[in-house]
């Protein structure tokens, strides 16, 4: 399933996905992937974005 | 001098010392190389001649004097002619021998002058007049010895010379820079893992081909190399298709232009076989491998690096 929230709260900070990898320490492929739904992150990883990002887990990862 | 710089200095030499000694001791302990044959064949005696076929048997000898030990198994009445070309089977044949087949037919053949050229061994069977028309069985049992193991300088300094470049780039490269992340390391664990599983296959095909057809054309070692290069290329292009081939800051431009140029020189090596200017043997059979490999490598890098360029540009817009 597509996150179109992390692709959202990426875009409101401006921010590219190649920016978004350098900031969390991954490469671009794997936020694109994230992006996707074709790769579940670890929750080590999900806490990096979220940090980057300024949002929680709920607002990111946290499907209803 | 950086510590590391001189680290891989050190190293080198101690790795490229020990080869040479080893190479050096090798030669000095085991001063002759050995090759051991055994095969039937039959003979057809007529009312009008003899009738049979034996292939000359192709030898690579190692050193300048090669020994033969021939024995025959074979009836009474039968004389074999062993016949020693040098070059090609249809020159001028430098040795003669008449091995008499008394049950046991047996002789020693010194080639004096071989040198490191290919030599050919002929057996040619005649009658005595003894034996009556019927068909008949030969054995023939061969042992080459060659004198010396040969301390080749030329191909030892290349193996230097790589192994100190191998050196360099593996202790100098600072591999925190070539990091890679959890979805590449997972990427990475499943290639290597299909990657084995293609290396077993290969040796599992081989091994049922050679059980089932006499005289299988590719050696074990053609096998052995081929297969490691083959399954490192499936590992490679695996990763790459899942982008984990290059570590994070990592950058494909080089890599892209060994391959290519590496892909060439070595079709180029063994497509001189086709050419007629070269023999088809191992080292060309498994250049053709090397080569087929790493265009293939080069091809699917350069098909990655323009869907790159496109989604990375789409995702810019």
């Amino acid at each position: 399933m597509k996150n179109l929230r992390l692709k959202a709260a990426r875009a409101a900070l401006d921010m590219s996905q190649q920016d978004l990898a350098d900031k969390v320490g991954v490469s671009r492929q794997t936020i694109n992937a994230i992006e996707k739904g074709d790769y579940n992150p670890t929750i080590k990883l999900c806490l990096a974005i979220c940090r980057a990002l300024g949002k929680t887990l709920d607002e990111l990862f946290w499907e209803e | 001098m950086k510590k590391k710089t001189l680290a891989a200095t050190i190293l080198s030499i101690i790795i490229v010392s020990v080869v040479i000694l080893t190479a050096g001791i090798r030669c000095a302990l085991q001063p002759e190389s050995k090759d051991f044959m055994q095969f039937k064949s039959s003979v057809i005696i007529t009312d009008s001649g003899i009738e049979y076929e034996l292939e000359p048997i192709h030898f690579e000898p190692i050193g300048k004097k090669v020994t033969f030990d021939v024995e025959i198994e074979g009836p009474d009445g039968i004389d074999t002619e062993a016949i020693v070309h040098i070059g090609s089977p249809d020159s001028t044949s430098i040795v003669k021998e008449k091995i008499t087949g008394t049950g046991n037919g047996h002789a020693k053949i010194h080639v004096t002058d071989a040198d490191g050229k290919d030599l050919y061994m002929q057996f040619i069977p005649e009658n005595s007049g003894s034996l009556a028309p019927s068909s008949y069985s030969l054995q023939f049992k061969l042992k080459g010895t060659s004198d010396e193991l040969k301390l080749h300088s030329g191909p030892l300094m290349i193996t230097a010379l790589l192994l100190v470049f191998g050196i360099y780039v593996i202790v100098t490269t600072n591999r925190s820079e070539s990091k890679y992340d959890e979805r590449q390391l997972a990427a990475r664990g499943k290639a290597a893992m299909n990657a084995l599983i293609i290396v077993m296959m290969c040796c599992f095909t081989y091994g049922c081909l050679s059980m089932s057809i006499e005289n299988f054309p590719i050696s074990m070692y053609e096998v052995g190399i081929g297969s490691v290069i083959v399954g490192s290329t499936a590992f490679a292009i695996m990763c790459d298709i899942n982008d984990a081939f290059f570590g994070l800051s990592e950058r494909r431009t080089k890599f892209l232009v060994l391959s290519w140029v590496m892909g060439f020189a070595a079709l180029f090596g063994a497509g001189m076989t086709f050419l007629g200017l070269g023999r088809f043997n191992e080292i060309t059979g498994t250049g053709l491998v090397v080569g087929i490999c790493f265009f293939l490598l080069a091809i699917e890098l350069t098909v990655k690096s323009a869907i790159e360029k496109k989604e990375a540009a789409d995702e810019e817009s």
